[in-house]
C-alpha cells in the first residue's frame, strides 16, 4: 500500500476493534442482534472494516479527499 | 479555514444523522413498547376471564367456603393475582394468603366498587400499577368471585431483540450516514474551493491582460520585501507607461487599446524570470518586479522591456508603433515599504516620460514629493496666510498705440530661509495638496487691492490672474470673483483671468462653465500659452475667450526660426479671424516688436517692453517708459501697502 495509505495507526486500531466487535454479533453470537438478515449485514460490515484497518487504506477516503495518515 | 469548512460540515451532519436515529429509535420503540404492553394486558384479561369461568364451574353448587378455599390455596398462589370470595352481603375475603407484592396497601384497593359489581370486567390504575379485573357469580352460591391482576410493568423478554435490533441498525445508519456526509462534504469542498480559487485569481489579477494587479504586486513586494532574513534584499521595481497611449484609445477605439495592452502584457511576460513579477497596475501602467537585482541588471531589464515593446504591433491589422517610459526604483536605497517604491517609480517614469528618455533611476532631487518639497508644502500654507508672497506685475502694451493697456500679476515667494523661490516650484505643489484655491483666492485679493490702489491715484490697468487647472474645476470662483470685484470696488473690466490651453484640456465642461460665468460677470479671460497643447481649435472657438497669448517659445526665436515665425504669424491671423485679441509672449528686442507689430499683433509682452515689477516700480516704470499709460500721467504716489 505504502504511498496510498491514508489511514493513521488510531483510525487503524479503531477500525479493526469495531470490525471484530461486528464479526462476533453477526456471525458468531447472533443472539444478540436476533435476525438472521441484519447479522449477516452487520458481520459483512465488521469484516470490510477488518480489512480496510488492516490494510491501512480507505478508498472512501480517497474519494473524500481525506487522510488521517499524515496527522498520525 | 477550508479544513475548518470540511469538519464542520461532516460533524454537522453526523450530528443530524445521530440526532435523526435518536428519534426515529425512541419512537419506535415506544410503539413496540407499548403494543406489547397492550397485547399482553389483552391476553392476561382472556386468561383470567378463562379462569373466572373455571373455577366459577368448578365452585358451582358448593355452599360451603371451606372447600373454596382450600381449593383457591390450592391454585398456588400467583405473585400477580388476589382472588377475593365475596358474599351476597357485600362482605369479601382475600381468598388467598396475602402475596407480599401488593403490600399492606390492598385494603385501599378501589374494594368497594369491586365487590358491588357483576359480572363485570375492567380494568383501574392504583399506586403506578395496572390492573385488570373480573367479577364471575358462582352458580347455586352466594358467592361471587372476583379475580385482580396485575399487569407487567417491565418490557416483556422479547423487547430486549427488539432493542438490541434497533441498535445495530443504528449503527450502521450512523456509519452509513457518516460516509455520506465524507463524500458529499469532499464533493461540496471541491465546488467551493474551485469557486475561492477562481475569485480569488479575479480579485488578484487583473481581468484583460490575466497579469497580477496592483494588489498582488503589494503583496509580493511586501513578500519580497520581508525576506529571509538570512538573505540581503534588494531587487529593483519598474513602473512602465505606454506613452500617447491615450491617443491610441481615442483614435483607434477601447478595443484596439485593450488589444494593444494584452500583446504588451505578453511580451513584457515572455522575458522575466520566473521569479519576476509583471504587474498591470491600471490603465497603461505596467510594473515588473525584479527581486535579486541591482541597478546594472534593472537597467538592464529596463531597455530590453523598450527594446521589445519598440517592435511594431499588430493590432487588426494595422501596425502600431508605441514608446515606454520607464521608471526604476532600487530597494532597499529606495525606500523600504511597498508604497514607497511603487510611488517613487512612478515619479520617475513621470520624469522619464518628460525627458523623453526612456528610463529613469528614482532620485530624490527630481521627486516633487521629496521632503524639501513637503516642507515647503506646509510653509506655502503659512505663507499664504501670513501674507508672505507678493505679487509683481508685468505690463501689457497695445501695439497699435504704443501704450500700456494691462498687467499681468505674477506671484512671487520669498522664503525666509530658501530665498527667492519660483512660481515653477511652488504653484504645482500648491496644485498638488489643494493649496491652489486659497492661493489663487490670495492672488485675486491682492491683485485686486492693487488695481483699486492704482484706480485711486489715476492709473487705470486691467489686472490679469492666472488661474490653474484646479481652479476650473470648481464653481464657486465666479462668486468669489464677484465678491472680490465688490469688495475692492473695481469693475469687472478691470480684471481678466489667464487660463493655460492644458488647464482647459482637462475638463472641458467644467472649465467652459467657469469661463461662461465669469463672462456673464464680465471678466474676459485670455488663453495662455497659446500653441503648446493639443487642444481642437473647434473646441477653443466655442470658448468665452477675448484674447489668445502666443507661448514664449515661438515669440523669444522667430527672427532666427522661421517655422516658428510662420506659427506666430498663423497664430495672428487665425486669433484675428477667430475674433480674439491676440498677445505675444517673451518679446525680448525691438527687432521683435517690429515684426510683430507690422504683422498686426495688438499687444506684447516682454523683457523688452519690462520685466515683471514691484506695485511701485510699475508706477515709476509708467511714467518714465515710453510705453506710458494713455490716460492722464499718474498722480505722485503715496506709498502702496504692498510694495
Amino acid at each position: 500500500m505504502g504511498s496510498r495509505r491514508n489511514l493513521s495507526r488510531l483510525d487503524q486500531v479503531l477500525r479493526i476493534g469495531v470490525g471484530l466487535v461486528l464479526i462476533h454479533i453477526g456471525f458468531i453470537d447472533t443472539s444478540l442482534i436476533g435476525d438472521t438478515y441484519l447479522a449477516i449485514a452487520a458481520g459483512v460490515f465488521g469484516s470490510i472494516n477488518v480489512v480496510v484497518g488492516t490494510g491501512g487504506y480507505c478508498p472512501l477516503y480517497r474519494v473524500a479527499g481525506i487522510s488521517t495518515y499524515s496527522s498520525d | 479555514m477550508r479544513m475548518n469548512l470540511k469538519t464542520r460540515l461532516v460533524l454537522s451532519f453526523v450530528a443530524v444523522s445521530i440526532f435523526v436515529l435518536i428519534i426515529f429509535g425512541y419512537v419506535s420503540y415506544r410503539i413496540t413498547f407499548e403494543s406489547s404492553i397492550e397485547r399482553e394486558a389483552a391476553l392476561t384479561r382472556a386468561f383470567i376471564r378463562q379462569e373466572a369461568v373455571l373455577l366459577s364451574s368448578l365452585f358451582a353448587d358448593d355452599t360451603a367456603l371451606d372447600p373454596v378455599h382450600s381449593a383457591i390455596a390450592t391454585l398456588g398462589a400467583d405473585r400477580q393475582q388476589l382472588i377475593l370470595l365475596v358474599d351476597d352481603q357485600g362482605g369479601y375475603t382475600v381468598s388467598i394468603p396475602l402475596p407480599d407484592y401488593f403490600g399492606a396497601g390492598y385494603r385501599q384497593l378501589p374494594m368497594t366498587t369491586l365487590v358491588q359489581v357483576d359480572d363485570k370486567e375492567g380494568e383501574f390504575s392504583f399506586e403506578g400499577d395496572e390492573f385488570v379485573w373480573i367479577s364471575a357469580t358462582i352458580e347455586g352460591s352466594p358467592y361471587k368471585l372476583v379475580i385482580v391482576h396485575r399487569l407487567q410493568k417491565e418490557a416483556p423478554a422479547f423487547m430486549e431483540s427488539q432493542l438490541g435490533r434497533l441498535l445495530i441498525t443504528g449503527a450502521i445508519v450512523v456509519w452509513i450516514a457518516t460516509w455520506a456526509a465524507l463524500i458529499l462534504t469532499a464533493f461540496i469542498t471541491k465546488r467551493l474551493d474551485r469557486q475561492n480559487r477562481a475569485l480569488v485569481h479575479q480579485a488578484l489579477h487583473d481581468e484583460l491582460t490575466d497579469l497580477p494587479n496592483r494588489t498582488l504586486l503589494f503583496d509580493s513586494l511586501d513578500q519580497v520585501l520581508r525576506g529571509d532574513d538570512s538573505e540581503e534584499i534588494r531587487g529593483a521595481l519598474l513602473v512602465m507607461d505606454l506613452d500617447h497611449f491615450k491617443e491610441i484609445n481615442d483614435t483607434l477605439g477601447h478595443n484596439s487599446g485593450d488589444l494593444l495592452l494584452r500583446q504588451v502584457g505578453t511580451r513584457i511576460r515572455g522575458m522575466i524570470r520566473k521569479t519576476d513579477t509583471v504587474a498591470r497596475l491600471g490603465g497603461d501602467e505596467f510594473a515588473v518586479l525584479l527581486p535579486g537585482l541591482g541597478a546594472e541588471l534593472g537597467i538592464e531589464r529596463a531597455r530590453k522591456i523598450i527594446e521589445v515593446l519598440e517592435k511594431p504591433f499588430d493590432i487588426e491589422g494595422m501596425r502600431l508603433d508605441i514608446e515606454t517610459s520607464i521608471g526604476i526604483t532600487l530597494f532597499p536605497d529606495h525606500g523600504k515599504d511597498a508604497d514607497t517604491l511603487i510611488r517613487r517609480a512612478d515619479v520617475a517614469m513621470y520624469h522619464a516620460k518628460n525627458k523623453g528618455c526612456g528610463y529613469f533611476i528614482y532620485e530624490a532631487e527630481a521627486d516633487p514629493y521629496s521632503m524639501r518639497r513637503l516642507a515647503l508644502t506646509g510653509e506655502l500654507r503659512y505663507a499664504i496666510e501670513q501674507n508672505e508672497l507678493t505679487l509683481h506685475y508685468q505690463p501689457k502694451v497695445d501695439l497699435r498705440t504704443g501704450l500700456t493697456t494691462g498687467v499681468e500679476a505674477l506671484v512671487r515667494w520669498n522664503h525666509p530661509q530658501h530665498g527667492f523661490i519660483p512660481p515653477d516650484e511652488f504653484v504645482p505643489l500648491a496644485e498638488r495638496t489643494g493649496l491652489i484655491r486659497p492661493l489663487t483666492l490670495w492672488v485675486l485679493n491682492a491683485a485686486l487691492r492693487q488695481n483699486h490702489i492704482w484706480r485711486m491715484m489715476g492709473i487705470d490697468l486691467i489686472v490679469a490672474v492666472n488661474l490653474s487647472a484646479r481652479n476650473l474645476q470648481e464653481s464657486k470662483l465666479s462668486d468669489q470673483i464677484i465678491d472680490l470685484l465688490e469688495a475692492w470696488d473695481v469693475p469687472a473690466a478691470a480684471l481678466m483671468v489667464e487660463v493655460t490651453e492644458s488647464a482647459l484640456m482637462e475638463d472641458h465642461a467644467g472649465a467652459r462653465q467657469i469661463l461662461t460665468d465669469i463672462k456673464c460677470v464680465g471678466v474676459d479671460a485670455s488663453l495662455d500659452d497659446f500653441g503648446t497643447g493639443y487642444s481642437s481649435l473647434a473646441y477653443l472657438s466655442q470658448l468665452p475667450i477675448a484674447e489668445i497669448k502666443i507661448d514664449r517659445s515661438f515669440v523669444m526665436d522667430m527672427t532666427s526660426n522661421e517655422q516658428n515665425a510662420a506659427i506666430v504669424r498663423s497664430t495672428i491671423d487665425l486669433g484675428h479671424n477667430l475674433k480674439r485679441i491676440v498677445t505675444a509672449e517673451g518679446v525680448e528686442d525691438r527687432k521683435t516688436l517690429d515684426i510683430l507689430k507690422s504683422w498686426g499683433c495688438d499687444k506684447a509682452q516682454g523683457y523688452f517692453l519690462s520685466r515683471p515689477l514691484p506695485a511701485n516700480e510699475l508706477v515709476e516704470w509708467l511714467r518714465g517708459s515710453e510705453w506710458s499709460l494713455g490716460n492722464k500721467p499718474p498722480q505722485l504716489l503715496l506709498d502702496s501697502p504692498l510694495t
